[in-house]
């Protein structure tokens, strides 16, 4: 009704406008016209008449043809006048709107730690407003293109060419005839540009007569980068993929388990499709679940959607036609795989897709990126469909994002931290890896008391995160120990069966997937049977997997020592994947209960080594004692790889408060009783390899640290012994240090501490010089001291 | 009038106006068919036409998406809200911001580069 009185308020003024107009000039052309009695009267009369007789027979002609051509007057005035498509609008946005809340609810998508720097949410807005966003995609392509190494070359040798041209988007009818002559603009450009000859990198003779004289020795000089005509193409399939997309009516977003695909769905259909007014409708690949035989998809959309049975989906259809502020009704179905007949799921699919090819339809769909390839692979047969995978390049956060997106998980999982209280170790484990950060937070969810945190420590995490969920879900603990001791009986920990698990188990998962964290399924090729792809449940987190395989042993450990020994025997040989894994969960135990027959056992092992060192930094530091401090010192002698492990594992511990027991100061034990010849043996060698090449492990610390003092992330507390520990390594020299991208020195400590020094006072400065020397007996590095001493005047 | 370097080789800036290629040359104060001047149009080209006018991107198409020029910039660009603040400290009508990048433009670094550079930043800088 609103929309009707509009456009009548719309008409009514142009024709007052158009009238007053004509009233204007006649009485300006006319001038006799103000001399005849009651003039005003007559000559409007004389207007309304003369465009009655001009306007309503061309009037009567519009309508008729206007509905005989839509065929559909009770629409129409359904549609001015009635409440049917205003019910079916605000419909189908409730629908939506509670869609998304049942995924917020159900934490498969958490608003707060949606991170959108990915590329496909930008070629998802293409996608979606291809109208609005087609010059911008010609300007990428323009920009792009001539940002390339093979483009800027040609401009940098003087080589005459001309921009590339790209049609101008008049109405949005002539979009997909505009994309199509973009695509073959490209294509012309790219014959024009290719001049290179046969060998490699050097002009076609006839090419090379068109660089002026006078700019022919720049061609000698960069010639080489005209090999690289890659870099054209790249963008040039780039810029074609935009244009296809633009031209589209089906997106389909690929990717693996984990990697934020309903995440970045939902965000899109809240934040934009629904925050701009689209008429858009979201499921899940589940929804479609209790499709029956013979239904078709909008006929279970129907259904789903409308409780009153008078409404289909050809009236949303209706709407789009009817109503210019809808252009298109766009379909979102998040995780195809998740349907439970993914065969039948996918034909429906396909036959929605040809039916919805000439309607104003848009479908967005999401897939697992290897069922899509097995169960959905069709799809890509069909031309109007683009697939956006979400892996590879551009997925990594920006440090700006990976620093804000850990402030969010803390703040929506209610941990009372933020980045001020806890490590910068602790933030890079959780900036490389966010499953802990989702586990640490799910673990530890409004605990208010949580102290700073200075370490991860993984055993304890996944022991709290185990207690909530069992808790939360019901019959996991028992589910995942059957799994578990699957697993261990058949020496398979990876891809197992469905079918091998018992029904409790199997119903287990199935509620535990939906949330995404502990199991997931996937699809796998059954060897030497047709069609023999298997559903199997895997573990999302590989090191949660081996937690509870630790945890599994430790229990038989404690029942049965014999069959235990055998079995971590068995299970730590390095041809199994979780070797590795295992021994670290099983040495972080031992550690922790003091175990020392287990440790001992663990000791056996070829890993042990390695193991050890990465776990004694993993265990809150209270648990170390005397016995493991020897172990560690031990190792450190043992190796200049140890040492090098060891040192990377302390510069993390400067504060001798937070690890009163392993700190820094190990570190400065060791380098105090060194003579030049271990030092060089240990420390040099360990942290300046000999095959090293871009950098080196000694700059990374000494980069790692001067952006910690840039960026203010230096307690009082640790300072000092920062100090210190570059005095130590003062006597580091880097031979291939100007074949390095750092901008460090031969001596790379040194030129840390001339970086560093204006965050100490001259004195404590001075003071920390002098009680080193007088610690350190390696020559080069009391000389080293010595210099800064003399220079400072100490 | 500020001028930022972000991570990545990627400097974002903002001016009170977006120069014309004369009005830019006047401003430098650099004489025809010198170094100067090729200097000078070298930055031109990098701040005028190979950057991207971020507010006019903006405007076009994501105002209706993002609240503010703030937000869109920190989740298009990665630009940090501290860096944002300093970018919009300086009251007045902003009518320019640029974002491009360049691996070859070390700023942090004292040189003859950098030093020509900060002058004519500065030099623009001055109405």
């Amino acid at each position: 009704m609103r929309q009707g009185l509009k456009v009548f308020g719309e008409l009514l003024v142009t024709l007052l406008f158009i009238f007053g107009l004509v009233f204007g000039i006649s009485v300006l052309f006319h001038p006799e016209w103000l001399g005849i009695p009651n003039w005003p009267i007559r000559l409007s009369s004389q207007i309304v008449a003369a465009a009655g007789y001009t306007l309503i027979p061309g009037f009567l002609l519009w309508l008729m043809t206007k509905l005989i051509v839509s065929k559909n007057i009770t629409e129409l005035i359904y549609f001015y006048f009635g409440r049917k498509y205003k019910n079916i609008e605000s419909t189908v946005n409730k629908f939506t709107i509670l869609q998304i809340d049942k995924e917020k609810n159900s934490r498969r998508y958490i608003p707060a730690v949606f991170i959108e720097t990915i590329d496909v949410k930008e070629r998802l807005r293409y996608f979606t407003e291809p109208f609005k966003f087609y010059p911008k995609v010609v300007d990428i392509a323009k920009r792009d293109i001539g940002k390339s190494l093979f483009i800027t070359t040609l401009h940098q040798i003087h080589y005459p060419i001309d921009e590339i041209y790209f049609p101008k988007l008049g109405n949005k009818n002539n979009l997909n005839l505009k994309c199509e002559l973009a695509c073959e603009a490209l294509d012309e450009y790219s014959d024009m540009v290719n001049i290179v000859g046969e060998k490699a990198g050097r002009l076609k003779e006839e090419h090379l007569e068109r660089i002026p004289n006078d700019k022919k020795h720049i061609y000698t000089y960069h010639y080489v980068n005209l090999e690289f005509f890659s870099s054209y193409e790249r963008v040039k399939e780039e810029a074609k993929k935009n244009f296809k997309l633009l031209s589209d009516n089906v997106a389909l977003i690929t990717g693996r388990a984990g990697h934020g695909k309903t995440n970045l769905i939902c965000n899109f259909t809240e934040n934009f499709l629904l925050k701009k007014g689209k008429l858009c409708l979201y499921f899940t690949g589940r929804d479609f679940n209790q499709m029956e035989e013979n239904e078709t998809i909008e006929e279970a959309i129907s259904r789903i959607v409308f409780s009153e049975t008078d409404f289909k989906f050809s009236d949303i259809l209706n709407l789009t036609r009817l109503d210019n502020n809808h252009d298109f009704l766009f379909i979102v179905i998040d995780g195809l795989n998740e349907h439970t007949n993914l065969i039948q799921f996918a034909l429906s699919l396909e036959q929605l897709i040809q039916r919805c090819n000439d309607k104003n339809v848009m479908i967005i769909l999401t897939c697992r990126s290897e069922y899509y390839e097995e169960r959905f692979g069709k799809l890509s047969k069909l031309s109007n469909l683009s697939i956006l995978p979400m892996e590879g390049f551009g997925i990594e956060l920006s440090e700006t994002h990976q620093d804000y997106l850990i402030e969010q998980y803390f703040q929506h999982f209610k941990i009372p931290l933020d980045l001020g209280s806890i490590s910068g170790h602790v933030i890079e484990v959780f900036s490389e890896d966010k499953l802990m950060l989702r586990f640490f937070c799910e673990a530890y969810e409004g605990v208010d008391n949580l102290p700073a945190i200075h370490d991860i420590y993984r055993f304890a995490v996944f022991e709290n995160y185990l207690k909530k969920k069992a808790e939360a879900i019901e019959g996991l603990f028992e589910s995942l120990t059957e799994i578990i001791r699957y697993m261990v009986s058949n020496s398979r920990f990876s891809n197992i069966h469905l079918q091998d698990l018992s029904e409790e188990t199997q119903a287990v998962i199935e509620n535990a997937i939906y949330e995404n964290v502990i199991v997931r399924k996937d699809l796998v090729k059954v060897p030497g049977i047709a069609l023999g792809n298997q559903e199997v449940v895997n573990f999302v987190y590989d090191e949660f997997r081996e937690y509870l395989l630790a945890s599994h042993l430790v229990i038989d450990w404690h029942h049965d020592n014999l069959l235990a020994r055998t079995e971590i025997e068995r299970l730590v040989q390095a041809t199994f994947p979780i070797a590795e894994g295992l021994q670290r969960y099983l040495c972080s135990w031992s550690i922790e209960n003091q175990d020392n027959n287990l440790l001992d056992l663990l000791s056996q092992f070829d890993l042990f080594e390695s193991v050890f060192i990465e776990i004694i930094f993993q265990v809150p530091d209270e648990l170390i004692t005397g016995t493991f401090l020897e172990i560690l010192r031990n190792f450190f002698w043992q190796s200049n790889i140890n040492a090098r492990k060891i040192i990377i594992a302390l510069i993390y511990r400067c504060n001798p408060e937070f690890f009163p027991n392993l700190n820094i100061g190990f570190l400065f034990e060791q380098i105090s009783i060194m003579n030049g010849d271990q030092y060089l043996d240990l420390i040099q060698t360990g942290l300046v390899p000999i095959l090293s090449f871009e950098t080196t492990p000694m700059n990374s610390i000494c980069n790692a640290f001067i952006i910690a003092f840039q960026n203010n992330r230096i307690n009082d507390e640790s300072r000092s012994n920062i100090l210190r520990l570059f005095l130590s390594l003062s006597g580091i020299e880097d031979t291939k240090w100007l074949d390095r991208y750092d901008d460090l020195d031969r001596y790379p400590a040194m030129k840390t501490i001339e970086l560093i020094k204006g965050y100490y006072s001259n004195k404590e400065f001075i003071s920390i010089l002098k009680e080193c020397q007088s610690t350190i007996q390696v020559e080069s590095v009391k000389e080293a001291i010595g210099n800064l001493l003399d220079q400072y005047g100490g | 009038m500020k001028f930022i370097s972000l991570p990545d080789d990627k400097f974002v800036f903002r001016m009170n106006k977006k120069y014309s290629k004369k009005q830019f040359l006047k401003k430098c104060d650099v004489n025809k068919g010198t170094f100067g001047e090729i200097f000078a149009l070298e930055i031109y080209n990098k701040m005028f036409e190979d950057a991207i006018d971020v507010i006019a991107e903006y405007k076009k198409y994501y105002s209706d998406e993002y609240d503010s020029i703030q937000e869109f910039l920190f989740w298009r660009y990665c630009i940090p809200f501290e860096t944002l603040d300093e970018i919009f400290s300086e009251s007045g009508r902003s009518s320019y911001i640029g974002i491009f990048s360049d691996y070859s433009l070390h700023l942090e670094e004292e040189n003859e580069f950098s030093r020509a550079f900060k002058d004519l930043f500065e030099k623009l800088g001055k109405r």
